[in-house]
């Protein structure tokens, strides 16, 4: 039991820094994490109903296991931004106002024809209607098309299309997300500034979304 | 946060399980290879009747820790030792001392194995 228990430890992590390493688009739809505890939990549970020779006992430990280490890391992720980062990946940016970021697309080894597959099931059949693609830490692209693209909404037909809509989110948790800040063009100190209008501060922020017309959304935590 | 103190505390119980298993498979097996040395040490000049009592113990301690072992170890890895112990008692009055002898070896030797084979080394992690 206690070999099991070790074997199951150390191809936990092992299996974790895989998945990892093989990239987003490996992933599908799952975190890095949640698609591990799953081949593992689905290859564990299956053996010992073609082995009767095997003990339960060790298929209930490793499985009561991995749902513990699943279940511990998802508490610190959301705990640590920085653990997160590194057990999840965060997400990338692709398309940039209707530009391709190549260097981003041969790191994360994602083809032109991924790209464009997965453009084309959003409806987009052209790059340049692109104001931002996503590529999320779950291996989905996400899409945000340029105003004279998008279906317009009531909120467009009131005010006027809005171009920018992309909000980054900058502060997580009461803790500054400094890529997101980078990408969002603004500053802590600008962040800080918009906080204490807000009537609040860093630490007591859950969450603080902005574009780049500085439109904020902030909320407090609980 | 519930949950995962929940699950801190299961991992920490598995270990102690884990611990408390590999400590009482390590008596067992040591109580088990004990009673069958002191079999292969007197099987030469014992006399029939002592041979038949000391088979008998070997299987009285074995069918009182079968049960754990059948749960945690793998049953294939058991049952050669499980057929030479329980069959102890009739191979003492059918087969020769030396083959009694080198059965109870075999016997002995297959249980340190395989409690060999759960002792937390390098060897059986990798």
């Amino acid at each position: 039991m206690s070999v099991t228990a070790i074997r199951v430890s150390v191809l936990y992590v092992f299996t974790t820094l895989a998945v990892r390493l093989m990239g987003k688009r490996q992933i599908g739809e799952l975190q890095p994490t949640e698609l591990v505890a799953t081949i593992l939990i689905s290859n564990i549970a299956a053996i010992p109903i073609q082995d009767n020779d095997l003990p339960l006992v060790n298929t209930i430990t490793a499985v009561l296991m991995l749902v513990c280490f699943e279940v511990i890391n998802t508490v610190i992720s959301m705990v640590s931004l920085r653990y997160r980062r590194c057990v999840q990946g965060s997400p990338v940016i692709i398309i940039n106002n209707g530009v391709i970021d190549q260097k981003q697309m041969q790191r994360l080894r994602l083809t032109v024809s991924d790209l464009m597959s997965a453009l084309r099931q959003k409806n987009i059949f052209n790059i340049e209607e692109v104001l931002y693609a996503v590529v999320e830490t779950d291996g989905k692209i996400s899409v945000l098309q340029k105003a004279q693209y998008r279906p317009a909404t009531v909120s467009d037909m009131m005010e006027g299309g809005d171009e920018d809509s992309f909000y980054h989110t900058v502060i997580v948790d009461g803790k500054p997300d400094k890529e997101a800040l980078t990408a969002s063009g603004y500053t802590l100190q600008q962040m800080i500034s918009i906080l204490k209008n807000a009537g609040t501060n860093m630490k007591n922020t859950f969450i603080l979304s902005i574009n780049r017309k500085g439109e904020h959304t902030v909320i407090r935590k609980e | 946060m519930k949950r995962f103190v929940i699950s801190i505390i299961i991992l920490i119980v598995i270990a102690c399980a884990a611990a408390g298993v590999n400590h009482r498979l390590q008596r067992n097996v040591n109580s088990i290879c004990e009673a069958l040395q002191t079999i292969i040490e007197s099987a030469p000049n014992a006399a029939q009747k002592e041979l038949n009592e000391q088979a008998e113990e070997v299987l009285r301690i074995w069918k009182k820790d079968a049960a754990f072992l059948h749960m945690v170890e793998i049953h294939r890895t058991l049952e050669e030792a499980e057929q030479t112990i329980t069959a102890l008692p009739q191979l003492t009055k059918t087969v020769s001392r030396e083959e009694l002898i080198l059965k109870c070896i075999e016997a002995a030797q297959q249980l340190r194995n395989m409690n060999r084979s759960e002792q937390v080394l390098s060897e059986n992690i990798f």
